[in-house]
C-alpha cells in the first residue's frame, strides 16, 4: 500500500484521501436525533463539504472535489466525515474516483481507500502511521482500497504485504481492488478473498464507484469498473460502535493525482442517548424518566422539571454537555418532598378553641380523630366539619391546608346561646345578625376541598381577637351563667357577644393573678437571679 | 424535658411547649419571630401558626390572650409562669393519641384492638397501627415492669393519673395508708406515691397472666416478710404473699419514694453490692474537709450505697429522672463537698461499672443531699461577711436581715459588730482603708447588679 520511502521518511507522512458525505450536525435539532432518520445528501457545495468533513495531511477540498494527494511524491491525505454513522442501519454512497494518470511501472501510485474507522480512533488517522494510507496501527479498521502500487513485503506493526497474485516485486504489480482490515493489534491486512484486478488508469478521469451496506447481513458491496466486491463484516467492535467514514490516499516515490467526488450519500447517524431521572432522596422515581438522544458531539441541555409538591435539592453536574459514545448515562435530578401543614380548627362562633397542627411531607397521610379533642372540650359537639378523617398531602405547591370543625354547644347550653347572642347582634346590626342566625340554623355543607393558605392564611395579627384581659378564674359550667365576652376582630368588624371558654373540671386553677411583665419589680429580678443559682433540673 | 417524654404528646404541641418555655426563660417582654424560626429551624409559617394555636390553648385554659404579634415582633401581654407551662403540658398530654392508647393498655391490661378504637374514638385502622407501633417502640408493652415504670414516669411527668376503676383507686389509697402505717413511706408527696401504687396494683389485677410468674419470684433487691393486708389482696384477687409487697417496695425504691428508715432487708443479690459500695464510700467521707464521725460516715455510706443500687436495674425508665440534672449550684457554693463526692465516682465504678458516666451529676446531687441530711454543712466552705453600714441606726440591721434571707443558704456567716476581726468580705456604704479583705460598697439600696457582684465574689472566694 505504501512504498518504502514513506516508511523511511515518517516525518512526511501524509496523506491523502477523501470522501464525502454530508453532514448532519446542522440538520439535526440540538438534543433530539434519531437513529432511524435517514440522512440523504446529493449535491454538495464546497461550504457543506468543508463543514461536514475534516481533512488532514495533503487533502484539500475545492469545489466539490476532494483532492487527497496532488501528483507529487511522499504525500498522505485523509478526509473523514464529522458525524459518525450507525452500522446497525443501511448506508450507501455513490462516488467518482480519480486514481491518476500513471501506472506504477511509470511511477504512479499508491492508490486510495474508503475505510470504516471506530469513532474513538479517528484522531489516529494519518497520525499513528503513514503506512496503509495512514490507517496502519489503528485497531479495528475495515475498508476497501483501490491499490495502484504493489507492496511486496510487510511493514512490521503497520501492514502486511499485498496478495502475491497482484505482483512479485515492490512497485511492479497490477492494480487491484480489495477489502482490508485490522484487529486489535492495528496491523492492516489486505484480504485476498474476493480481491480483483482493476483496469489500469492512464488519464485523470473520474470513474464511478458505488458502496452499499446492508445492515441485516452486515455485508458491504462495492461496484467499480463493472466489478463487484462483497464482504461480510464480523468484527463486533466495528459493528457495535459509532463509525467514521474515512477516505484516504497516499504517494511515495511513485505518485499520482488522487481525487474523489461524492455524488450521493445515504446513512443513519450514530446516536447516543441519555436518561433524565427525577428522583427522591432515596433514589425512587417521582416522575417518569425522559430519554434524550442525539448524534455524537451534538450538544444537549436539560432542565429540571417543576414537580408540584417537591423541591429540587441537587442538580447533577451533567445537566448540559455533548453526546458521547460512552453515554448510556443518566442525568439525575434529586428532589425532596415539600413540608406541608394541615391545620384543623375547632371553631365555635368564629372563635378558634383549638388548632391541631400537623406537618408532613408530600404524599404522607395525616390522620386525626377529633373525638379526643372533644373529650377535653366537653361542652361542645360537632355541628359540621370539612375534615375527612384522613388527608393525603397532595402533590401541590401549596403547603398549607386548613380544615374547620364547627362546634356547637351541647343541647342543654344551646338554648341560652341562641337566646342571647342573636338578640345582641340584631341590636348592633340586624342584617349581619340574621346572616349569622342563618349560618347557625342552616349549616353550610362541608367543603369538598380544604382551604389553602393562598386564600386564607391565618396569622395571629388578623385572627387574634382583642379581648378583655381579665384574669379568668375557673369557670363553672356555662350552663348556669355563661360569661360573655365582647370581641372585636378584623374579620368580623361588628360586635358580638361570645361565650368565654375555659371550663375544665380536671384542671384546677389556683387563684392566679397574672401581672403585666412591664411591672416586674426589682425584687422579682433579685428572686430571678437567685433562682438562677438554685436551678437543679430542667423541669 | 427528656426527649422520650416529648414523644407522648403531639409533635406540634411539643413545639408549642418548647416555644413557651423559651419565652418564659427569656427576660425580654418582646421577641422577634425570626429569632424563633432560626432557633427552632422551622418555617416562619409554622411558628406563626403554632404561636396562634398556643394563644388559643391559653385562652381556652386560662381565659386570657397571652401574646400579640405585630410586624414580626411578639409582645407578651401577660406574664406566664411554669405553672401555666405544666398545665398546658397536661392538656396536650390529655389530647395525645399515644396517651390514650397507653391508658387503654393500662386499664385493660392489654392493647385494645383496632375495632374498639375505631368504634370508640373514630380511629381508622392505619392510624391505630401507627400509634400502636409508636407506643411499642417507646415502651416494652410485654413487660409489666417496664409498663409500670414507664406509666409512672409519664403520668407523673404530665401531672395526671390514668382513669383507673374506682376499686383500684380505693385499693391504692388503702395500700398507701398501710405503707405509711408500717413506716415504709412517709406522707409527703402522697399523690406521686399513690400514682405508682395504683399503676402497680392495676397491672397485677388486669394483667395477671403475665405478672404471675414475675410476682412469684423474689424481687431483685428488696426482701420483707410483711405482706399487703389480705383483705386488699383478696379484693383485687392478687397473690397473698410477701413477694407482692417486695416488688411494690422495690418499685417505690427505684423512684426514691421509700422512707429512709423503711424496715426493709436486701436480697442475697443486693446485699453484697451494698456492702462493697459502703466500704468504698465510707473512707472518703472521713477524709478531707468533711471529717465525718464514724457513725455519720456509716449512715451516709449505707444510704449512698442504696442509692447506687438502683443503677443495677435493667429498667431504663427508672433512670430517666436521673437525667438532665445541673449541679452548678453545689459546685459554686459547696465546692469542697462537690469535689469530694466527685472523687467517689471512679472508685464506685471499679472494677465494674455500676453508674454510667451520664448519671454523674445525678449521683453527685443525690449523695450531697444524703450528706446534707446527716451532717451540719454550714461550717463547710463558709464565708464571713462583715456588714458595716451607718446610713441610720437601723440600716445595718436591715441589710443583715436582707442578706440572711437571701443568701444564708450559701453557708454565710455575718459579723455586724465589727471591730478588727477578720472577715472574707467587707460590705459597707463607705470604703475602708483599714481592711485588706475584698470590699463591696452599696451606696444605696442594692441594685440587681450589686447583688450579682456580691454573689460572684462569694463564689470566687469559695472556690479559692
Amino acid at each position: 500500500m505504501t512504498n518504502k520511502q514513506n516508511k523511511i521518511n515518517r516525518l512526511y507522512y501524509l496523506l491523502a484521501f477523501s470522501s464525502t458525505l454530508l453532514t448532519v450536525n446542522q440538520l439535526i435539532p440540538a438534543t433530539i436525533a434519531h437513529a432511524n432518520v435517514l440522512i440523504t445528501q446529493n449535491h454538495w457545495t464546497q461550504q457543506q463539504l468543508t463543514s461536514h468533513f475534516t481533512t488532514n495531511g495533503s487533502a484539500v477540498i475545492k469545489g466539490n472535489i476532494f483532492t487527497l494527494t496532488e501528483d507529487q511524491s511522499a504525500l498522505s491525505g485523509a478526509a473523514y466525515q464529522n458525524t459518525p454513522i450507525d452500522l446497525s442501519q443501511d448506508f450507501s454512497m455513490a462516488l467518482q474516483v480519480n486514481l491518476g494518470s500513471k501506472n506504477q511501472q511509470r511511477g504512479g501510485g499508491d492508490g486510495l481507500a474508503f475505510a470504516l474507522v471506530p469513532f474513538d480512533h479517528i484522531d489516529q488517522v494519518n497520525h499513528t502511521n503513514g503506512g496503509a494510507f495512514g490507517l496502519g496501527r489503528i485497531a479495528n479498521v475495515f475498508g476497501f482500497k483501490l491499490d495502484t502500487f504493489y507492496n511486496a513485503s510487510d511493514d512490521a506493526g503497520s501492514f502486511t504485504k499485498d496478495p502475491e497474485e497482484f505482483g512479485k516485486t515492490q512497485g511492479n504489480g497490477i492494480p487491484f481492488g480489495a477489502f482490508f482490515g485490522s484487529d486489535e493489534t492495528g496491523v492492516i491486512q489486505t484480504f485476498s478473498k474476493d480481491a480483483k484486478e482493476i483496469a489500469q488508469h492512464d488519464t485523470n478521469d473520474f470513474e464511478p464507484l458505488e458502496i452499499k451496506y446492508q445492515a441485516s447481513t452486515h455485508t458491504i458491496l462495492i461496484n467499480y469498473q463493472s466489478k463487484t466486491w462483497s464482504y461480510r463484516i464480523t468484527d463486533q467492535k466495528i459493528l457495535a460502535q459509532p463509525i467514521s467514514l474515512v477516505f484516504s490516499a497516499s504517494t511515495g516515490a511513485n505518485h499520482n493525482l488522487q481525487q474523489i467526488i461524492i455524488d450521493h450519500n445515504d446513512y443513519h447517524p450514530f446516536t447516543s442517548s441519555l436518561t433524565v431521572n427525577y428522583l427522591d432522596q432515596s433514589g425512587n422515581l417521582i416522575a417518569p424518566s425522559q430519554k434524550i438522544s442525539g448524534a455524537l458531539n451534538d450538544t444537549y441541555q436539560t432542565k429540571p422539571l417543576s414537580l408540584p409538591g417537591f423541591k429540587l435539592v441537587s442538580q447533577p453536574n451533567n445537566t448540559s454537555g455533548i453526546f458521547t459514545y460512552h453515554d448510556n448515562q443518566s442525568i439525575d435530578y434529586y428532589y425532596e418532598p415539600l413540608t406541608q401543614y394541615v391545620t384543623i380548627n375547632f371553631e365555635y362562633q368564629g372563635k378558634i378553641l383549638r388548632k391541631a397542627i400537623f406537618s408532613g411531607q408530600t404524599g404522607e397521610q395525616i390522620d386525626f380523630s377529633p373525638i379526643m379533642t372533644l373529650t377535653q372540650l366537653k361542652d361542645y359537639t360537632i355541628s359540621q366539619t370539612d375534615w375527612p378523617g384522613s388527608f393525603v398531602l397532595p402533590k401541590d405547591n401549596n403547603t398549607a391546608w386548613h380544615f374547620t370543625i364547627h362546634l356547637a354547644k351541647k343541647p342543654s347550653q344551646t338554648v341560652i346561646n341562641q337566646n342571647i347572642a342573636p338578640r345582641s347582634d340584631s341590636a348592633a346590626n340586624p342584617i349581619q345578625a340574621l346572616a349569622q342566625l342563618d349560618q347557625k340554623t342552616n349549616p353550610i355543607s362541608p367543603q369538598a376541598t380544604p382551604q389553602s393558605s393562598s386564600t386564607s392564611q391565618p396569622t395571629i395579627e388578623n385572627t387574634t381577637p382583642k379581648s378583655e384581659r381579665t384574669p379568668s378564674r375557673k369557670q363553672s359550667p356555662a350552663v348556669t351563667t355563661p360569661k360573655k365576652k365582647h370581641v372585636v376582630s378584623k374579620n368580623q368588624p361588628y360586635a358580638l357577644f361570645q361565650d368565654t371558654v375555659g371550663d375544665f373540671n380536671e384542671i384546677a386553677q389556683p387563684n392566679f393573678q397574672p401581672s403585666p411583665a412591664s411591672e416586674s419589680s426589682s425584687f422579682s429580678q433579685v428572686v430571678t437571679l437567685l433562682a438562677h443559682y438554685t436551678l437543679l433540673a430542667e423541669r | 424535658m427528656s426527649s422520650i417524654l416529648n414523644e407522648f404528646i403531639n409533635k406540634n404541641d411539643a413545639l408549642k411547649l418548647k416555644l413557651l418555655s423559651t419565652l418564659l426563660e427569656n427576660k425580654q417582654t418582646t421577641f422577634e419571630l425570626r429569632d424563633l424560626t432560626n432557633q427552632f429551624k422551622v418555617s416562619d409559617y409554622l411558628i406563626r401558626e403554632s404561636l396562634d394555636s398556643l394563644n388559643n390553648d391559653i385562652s381556652v385554659l386560662f381565659g386570657f390572650n397571652w401574646i400579640e404579634l405585630k410586624r414580626g415582633i411578639i409582645y407578651q401581654t401577660m406574664t406566664l409562669t411554669r405553672y401555666h407551662l405544666y398545665q398546658l403540658s397536661r392538656y396536650f398530654f390529655e389530647l395525645s393519641p399515644i396517651k390514650l392508647l397507653l391508658e387503654q393498655r393500662l386499664i385493660s391490661g392489654k392493647m385494645p384492638n383496632y375495632n374498639y378504637m375505631e368504634s370508640e374514638y373514630g380511629w381508622n385502622t392505619s392510624y391505630f397501627f401507627i400509634q400502636k407501633n409508636t407506643l411499642s417502640t417507646l415502651i416494652d408493652l410485654d413487660s409489666p415492669e417496664a409498663v409500670i415504670s414507664a406509666a409512672f414516669v409519664i403520668f407523673n411527668h404530665y401531672d395526671t393519673t390514668p382513669a383507673f376503676d374506682h376499686y383500684i383507686k380505693t385499693a391504692s389509697q388503702e395500700v398507701n395508708q398501710f405503707l405509711i402505717s408500717q413506716g415504709y413511706i412517709n406522707a409527703h408527696g402522697a399523690d406521686k406515691k399513690r400514682l405508682l401504687i395504683s399503676i402497680f396494683l392495676n397491672e397485677l389485677t388486669h394483667n395477671q397472666k403475665i405478672c404471675s410468674p414475675i410476682i412469684q419470684q423474689e424481687d431483685q433487691h428488696i426482701h420483707v416478710d410483711d405482706k399487703i393486708p389480705n383483705a386488699i389482696s383478696q379484693h383485687l384477687a392478687i397473690p397473698e404473699d410477701n413477694f407482692v409487697l417486695c416488688h411494690l417496695l422495690s418499685a417505690l425504691n427505684i423512684f426514691d419514694l421509700l422512707e429512709v428508715s423503711a424496715p426493709i432487708a436486701f436480697t442475697d443479690y443486693a446485699q453484697p453490692i451494698l456492702e462493697r459500695l459502703s466500704t468504698i464510700i465510707m473512707p472518703k467521707l472521713q477524709e478531707h474537709i468533711l471529717s465525718c464521725t464514724p457513725q455519720d460516715a456509716e449512715k451516709i455510706s449505707q444510704a449512698a450505697a442504696r442509692y447506687c443500687l438502683k443503677f443495677t436495674t435493667n429498667n431504663q425508665w427508672a433512670l430517666i429522672s436521673q437525667e438532665n440534672i445541673s449541679t452548678q449550684y453545689f459546685q459554686d457554693i459547696y465546692p469542697s463537698i462537690y469535689y469530694s463526692v466527685e472523687t467517689m465516682f471512679p472508685a464506685i465504678n471499679s472494677p465494674e461499672e455500676i453508674i454510667p458516666a451520664t448519671y454523674l451529676n445525678a449521683f453527685i446531687l443525690n449523695i450531697i443531699s444524703i450528706i446534707f441530711y446527716y451532717i451540719d454543712i454550714t461550717k463547710i466552705d463558709n464565708i464571713t461577711i462583715i456588714v458595716n453600714f451607718a446610713g441610720s441606726p437601723f440600716t445595718n440591721h436591715m441589710i443583715e436581715a436582707m442578706l440572711k434571707d437571701h443568701i444564708s443558704h450559701a453557708s454565710i456567716k455575718f459579723i455586724t459588730e465589727w471591730s478588727y476581726e477578720e472577715g472574707d468580705i467587707y460590705l459597707s456604704d463607705t470604703p475602708s482603708d483599714r481592711i485588706a479583705t475584698p470590699q463591696v460598697i452599696w451606696k444605696k439600696p442594692p441594685t440587681i447588679s450589686d447583688w450579682q457582684a456580691l454573689a460572684e465574689l462569694i463564689i470566687r472566694l469559695k472556690k479559692k
